[in-house]
């Protein structure tokens, strides 16, 4: 069953074409990594997805619904790259405050102890160090059911325990048909957990194909060697 | 409606965990016990606070709203990525916002009053600078509003606040004298009432010197308009007047926010 299809997308900002008609599906249980390098408009598309930015052209949606409206976003787990939470709030007051917002309730107790948050639970996020506000920001996304889930350098600052931990929470939702949009520019992770790879450079897709496909393509043994390749190609 | 009030409450209780803030009350009402100590006159103590308030409260206000507004975008977008309207959030913000630093103003103010107990001869003065101080609050809230946007980069935004904060305590009032000195020949009560409406400062301090009747604080917009319009409909213009200056900016705000890349 597709769950996300993103059609012809354009996005300009002050003249500049940032998005060049980007266009990809993902169906439920698939994994997509969206790689690229810097300013090739990876965080554009992903903020396009969200409803966050307005496309000039083109149109995403999301389980057939248009990326506008509240019940849109329903649908969406969302892990921004960095925690952006107020440092004087507790995790605990910010899991409440989502739950609230997206009338749902949390099932956090188990991820709670997955990440090992449980002394931290009512601790100001100002006192926490960047591992554990990375933790409480999987926390709010995963805590609440979704189709799909949009996770922005997910294991920036975590440790590789907490790394591989939420690499195996990942799995486990994909196998129960979770959809997943990931970006990172850790190749080799993604690697590991993508089924297919939608390969931006300068606002356009150059790439969409599963992991084994891009090897096949270009001879390399590893993703990252194929893409290295395939950039150096098009240079 | 509901999902603002949930934000607002989540926001204010944020907000009143800054410490920051609380020196802003402790500022106030260190000052207030201070002109306490210096005069026994309670109406000289009034007009010094007035004073202080229409310097303070809009460079606070506008300063630490529009520094929140920008420091705080990642969270407006996570806050955004969930089942929730661009227009509740930005309203709960700002409500949130005018909010705490309208309660951390009053409770400067009434915690250096205490020092007088309940014996205040001019109870009636203070809840008018309590008023002006909200309005002045409300208005410097929504000018940050508006300026964090308009613009995305935050030197620009802050600079606007300060830059506004700057042109309505220092320079509205140059500009009034300035056209009332070039067209001195002409009848000017009419233009000079209109220019008054167009700084949410002066209209605060009308609103206190108009009520307490004070000569010497009335200046020249103060004199033309309780001689046009009286002390009562003054009063009533500056309040409308406020009102706008306090909704007109968020409102702004609220229908660029709407459609705006964030």
């Amino acid at each position: 069953m597709e769950v996300l299809r993103v059609e012809n997308l354009k996005k300009s900002f002050a003249g500049k074409e940032v998005l060049k008609g980007v266009s990809f599906s993902l169906k439920a249980g698939e994994l997509l990594a969206v790689l690229g390098p810097n300013a090739s408009g990876k965080t554009t598309l992903i903020k396009c997805v969200l409803g966050l930015v307005l496309p000039d052209e083109g149109r995403v949606t999301l389980m057939g619904k248009p990326a506008e409206g509240k019940a849109y976003r329903k649908l969406i787990g969302y892990m921004p790259q960095t925690p952006p939470f107020p440092e004087n709030l507790t995790p605990e007051e910010l899991l409440l405050l989502v739950s609230r917002l997206r009338e749902q309730e949390p099932n956090a107790e188990e991820l709670v102890r997955l990440f090992k948050l449980e002394p931290f639970m009512r601790q100001k996020i100002k006192t926490l160090s960047g591992g554990t506000r990375q933790k409480v920001n999987a926390l709010l996304a995963f805590a609440f059911d979704a189709p799909l889930f949009i996770l922005d350098e997910p294991t920036v600052s975590l440790d590789p325990l907490s790394s591989a931990r939420l690499k195996r929470l990942v799995l486990k939702e994909k196998e129960e048909g979770k959809a997943f949009l990931i970006t990172s520019h850790v190749v080799p992770e993604v690697e590991h957990l993508a089924d297919r790879v939608v390969f931006l450079v300068e606002g356009k897709v150059v790439l969409d194909e599963t992991v084994e496909g891009v090897k096949r393509k270009t001879g390399k043994t590893s993703l990252e060697e194929a893409l290295l390749s395939l950039l150096e190609e098009r240079a | 409606m509901k999902k603002s009030l949930e934000l607002l409450l989540y926001e204010l209780a944020h907000l009143l965990r800054i410490k920051g803030l609380w020196f802003y009350a402790l500022s106030v009402a260190g000052v207030s016990a201070a002109f306490f100590f210096l005069t026994g006159d309670e109406r000289k103590v009034l007009l010094s606070l007035l004073s202080f308030t229409l310097l303070a409260v809009p460079l606070v206000s506008g300063f630490f709203s529009v520094s929140y507004f920008y420091d705080t975008k990642e969270f407006t977008e996570f806050l955004l990525a969930q089942p929730v309207g661009r227009g509740e959030l930005l309203f709960a913000r700002w409500a949130a916002l005018a909010l705490a630093l309208t309660l951390l103003y009053a409770a400067g103010v009434a915690a250096g009053l205490t020092l007088k107990g309940f014996s205040l001869q001019e109870k009636a003065g203070f809840l008018w600078l309590a008023l002006s101080g909200t309005f002045l609050t409300l208005s410097f809230c929504s000018l940050a509003f508006l300026a964090g946007v308009l613009f995305d980069d935050k030197a620009k935004g802050v600079s606007a606040v300060l830059a506004a904060w700057l042109y309505f305590t220092l320079l509205h009032d140059a500009l009034i004298l300035t056209v009332v000195y070039l067209f001195k020949d002409y009848p000017l009560e009419k233009p000079v009432v209109l220019l008054t409406l167009l700084s949410p400062v002066d209209l605060a301090r009308l609103l206190v010197v108009l009520r307490l009747d004070v000569a010497a604080l009335m200046g020249l917009t103060g004199t033309v308009i309780k001689e046009l319009l009286g002390s009562f409909k003054g009063t009533l213009l500056s309040i409308s007047a406020l009102v706008l200056w306090s909704l007109v900016p968020f409102t702004l705000s609220w229908l660029l926010f709407r459609k705006k890349d964030l």
